[in-house]
């Protein structure tokens, strides 16, 4: 049977409304990940992410994104945490879809992302493409969404592994 | 070893054809991802990919940003779904758009979103690509999804439909 190169680590589904979506013990054993992350708020609010419980000053990351009217760039350095609600939010309605690839996680370089995230709201949208950098030498073994509030039941986040041999 | 992405069905146009379904799509994986190979017959350089789920034209909207080598752009709108920018007609001979389209949580009953992202290089001094966050207002499973061109009115021999179905479980 060919390797599998393309594999779920772990899922978790919200069943009530929590400040944190958390999925941490990631095993080493692949070259990337890919995290596909479907958030609903229990409120419209802001959230961001963090890796290994790291809220140092080591995130930096740069968007381009588009609300419908314009398109906009920015960047952030030394930040805290990494800000997925650039010009949008989480609502209860309807989710945003984020598509987020960390490269060689377990590498002893600094880490870098690609998210790309898709809010339509019907009445409003957002969307962008961000690319980071994470400085760490340690692997990454943990990931955390936090809501301003809480996320909502039913969201639901993904974290797939992608090996490359 | 679980199999976490999996082909449900294929299309490689023989012939042109004003659009192309996937139908009766079972509901045993999480995600779909659709990856396609496309040109349309419009007579310009660039057509757009339109989608629709399970027949119905209504609760779509979308938001896109495009950019064509020179600026960037952001639109949308609320009553089509538009996901990604394609070869046409006059673009240079043999160049078929790249595009792909992941729709998570398609059985889900909440409303779905969605992302597009396609382009249309084709070495000359302008090239387009489109990246899109598209909405569908329905809290049913996707079973059917129908692609089309905005323009065309046909996708051209060749182009290539893939549809995928990511399982989390």
């Amino acid at each position: 049977m060919p390797t599998s190169t393309y594999e779920k680590i772990a899922t978790t589904t919200l069943g009530s409304s929590s400040p944190t979506v958390n999925l941490s013990s990631i095993p080493a054993t692949f070259t990337d990940l890919r995290l596909v992350f479907v958030p609903l708020g229990t409120s419209t609010q802001n959230m961001n992410m963090t890796l290994n419980g790291d809220t140092g000053s080591n995130y930096s990351f740069t968007s381009l994104r588009g609300d419908g009217g314009a398109a906009y760039g920015s960047t952030a350095t030394s930040a805290s945490n990494i800000n997925l609600t650039l010009g949008t939010s989480i609502t209860t309605t309807n989710p945003n879809l984020y598509e987020i690839d960390i490269f060689s996680y377990t590498s002893s370089t600094n880490k870098t992302f690609l998210n790309k995230y898709s809010a339509d709201k019907s009445i409003s949208g957002n969307l962008g493409v961000m690319v980071g950098l994470y400085q760490t030498a340690s692997a990454i073994t943990e990931v955390t969404f936090t809501a301003a509030t809480n996320f909502a039941a039913n969201t639901i986040l993904t974290i797939y592994g992608i090996l490359k041999a | 070893m679980a199999n976490t992405y999996t082909l449900i069905n294929s299309n490689v146009l023989a012939s042109s054809a004003a659009s192309v379904t996937f139908s009766a799509i079972p509901a045993t994986f999480t995600d779909l991802v659709i990856r396609a190979s496309i040109r349309t017959d419009r007579a310009a350089v660039e057509d757009w990919l339109y989608i629709k789920f399970n027949g119905l034209t209504t609760n779509r909207s979308y938001t896109r940003l495009t950019g064509s080598g020179s600026a960037a752009a952001s639109g949308r709108s609320t009553s089509v779904i538009v996901l990604g920018e394609t070869n046409a007609a006059t673009s240079t001979a043999n160049t078929f758009s790249n595009q792909e389209i992941y729709i998570p949580s398609y059985t889900a009953s909440q409303n779905k979103p969605m992302s597009g992202i396609g382009m249309q290089e084709d070495n000359t001094s302008a090239a387009y690509m489109l990246v899109s966050a598209g909405l569908w207002r329905d809290t049913a499973a996707i079973t059917e999804i129908n692609l089309f061109p905005e323009t065309g009115p046909n996708f051209v021999t060749g182009s290539s439909f893939y549809l995928y179905g990511i399982s989390n479980a």
